[in-house]
């Protein structure tokens, strides 16, 4: 009977943590945090364009990829390193908004926030975006997916299905990195893909 | 439909790539001296392309519009470093081999792009350019990619090449339809972009390294260094390592990536390498054992014009 019990309780919490995420009802159970990602990140790149990205599970270490006039860096940090300090004061960006935002990100299992240029016709818009995988857990051979939230500077059409919309073409989907984006509000919309990027 | 035929074309066929692959992949073409002399310069390009205020609709390329290809042009002319490949596309090798034109013939790759434009066909180098009616449809339609859904002449010039190069990773779908340029009609093997290169701008390209197996240099750095001072050396990555993701444990390594290195330093014990990667130049600092890890071809080129 316990055995049992063990065994109906494993396959359980297996099942769970691969269930994918109900991701608008994600946005909304998370959205204080995730909203602060999307405000802090937005201030942060009034100095310099970046990139956040955690590139191991027990997000400890980080890649930074700082955008100036003439060059991308590419940095990798352990995100307690006085190096990383010294990087962030030397781009004038503001230590403690950078820790904000990685702690915010720590906290809702966030890999990236990375910033998107998009044309609308030959009009160049951009958005801001970060990544999550799709499933906590995966099975051995199964392929990872990500699903990513993405806030737009305005308001967006969507069809009777909140699929985005092309803003100059309202008869064809809108593609994001290769993917149709859902709606979660008029600004906010996600979309799913197997990178992260 | 077609997609789940060109999955089960690339499984059947694998094999027979497998045992092809020494005679496709591995690169080792002539190399012969030093010489980087441009054959015209930017200022030629700028007052030749500035003559040009206006152009009409051309009659080949349905979708390209005028105004947007004529920006296009002048923007690649003066900004060479900006050219950039789509987001999510397998334009990587083109986009990298564009390197050469840009900064050592701007002139030869108006004149090309122009007469492309004007009459549909146009020698390039060793090459006879006259691409399929889908390719020419296409051009100009290319959305959602970034700053490339506005560069037409970009989307010209890349779909051009892919249509006119084969390599064995075409072998599964050498025919173009709409959406092709994510697919392995585009991609680009080792051997075919230093064939590109050499055929095109009739540059002398030594290369090592292939598809699939990492070249046998002990000293990487060295070689870079050494390759960097007498020539363009282009370098074959594995970019998924190389942008470091470490969530994927059991993800064999495997190029994916065309880069232009611009120069290799060291400092505080670690390689200090400026590439460009289309769009931007990027700088990174890694360790000699990661470079090795994430290259497996280098090509030389130089001048024998």
């Amino acid at each position: 009977m316990i055995r049992n019990y063990i065994s109906i309780m494993i396959v359980f919490v297996v099942v769970v943590s691969c269930s994918s995420r109900n991701i608008t009802e994600y946005y909304y159970r998370n959205q204080r945090v995730l909203d602060s990602i999307h405000a802090n990140y937005k201030s942060l790149i009034t100095e310099n364009g970046f990139t956040l990205f955690f590139k191991d599970r027990s997000y400890k270490s980080i890649t930074l990829e700082i955008f100036t006039d003439s060059l991308k860096y590419i940095y990798y940090f352990k995100i307690n390193e006085a190096r990383l300090y010294d990087t962030l004061l030397k781009y004038k960006f503001k230590p403690n908004d950078f820790y904000l935002l990685m702690n915010d990100m720590i906290r809702v299992r966030s890999l990236w926030v990375a910033k998107l240029d998009y044309y609308v016709g030959s009009k160049k818009e951009n958005l801001i975006y970060i990544s999550f995988r799709s499933r906590p857990v995966r099975f051995f051979f199964s392929q990872q997916k990500y699903f990513m939230i993405n806030w737009f500077q305005k308001p967006q059409y969507y069809d009777h299905r909140g699929i985005l919309l092309d803003e100059k073409l309202q008869s064809a989907y809108r593609e994001l990195n290769d993917r149709t984006s859902h709606r979660i509000n008029d600004t906010v919309a996600y979309r799913i893909s197997n990178r992260f990027r | 439909m077609k997609k789940y035929f060109t999955t089960k074309a690339i499984y059947i066929l694998l094999p027979f790539f497998l045992l092809l692959l020494p005679f496709n992949s591995f690169s080792f073409l002539k190399y012969s001296g030093k010489d980087l002399t441009p054959i015209s310069t930017r200022e030629e390009a700028t007052t030749l392309v500035n003559s040009i205020n206006t152009l009409p609709a051309s009659t080949y390329w349905p979708s390209i519009q005028p105004d947007l290809f004529l920006q296009n042009i002048k923007k690649n002319i003066a900004e060479p470093l900006s050219i950039y490949e789509g987001s999510y596309l397998n334009f990587c090798g083109y986009a990298a081999l564009s390197y050469i034109p840009l900064h050592y013939d701007p002139v030869g790759y108006l004149k090309f792009i122009l007469e492309m434009y004007t009459t549909g066909k146009a020698h390039y180098g060793k090459v006879y350019f006259q691409p399929s009616q889908a390719v020419m449809k296409a051009a100009g339609t290319i959305k959602f990619k970034g700053v490339l859904d506005i560069n037409h002449a970009d989307q010209m010039w890349f779909l051009s090449l892919a249509d006119n190069f084969k390599g064995y990773l075409n072998l599964v779908n050498m025919r173009y339809d709409p959406g092709d340029e994510r697919t392995l009609w585009a991609a680009v093997n080792f051997a075919k972009f230093n064939l590109m290169i050499s055929k095109l701008f009739n540059y002398s390209v030594h290369s090592i390294g292939s598809d699939i197996i990492r070249p046998k240099i002990n000293d990487i750095y060295s070689y870079l260094k050494k390759q960097l001072e007498s020539g363009i050396t282009f370098m074959y990555v594995d970019n998924y390592i190389l942008t470091l993701k470490k969530h994927h444990f059991l993800r064999p390594a495997f190029p994916t990536h065309f880069i232009v290195l611009l120069d290799i330093y060291y400092s505080d014990g670690l390689i200090n390498m400026t590439y460009w990667d289309y769009g931007f130049r990027t700088f990174i600092k890694i360790t000699p054992s990661f470079l090795k890890k994430i290259v497996f071809g280098i090509s030389h080129c130089t001048n024998i014009n």
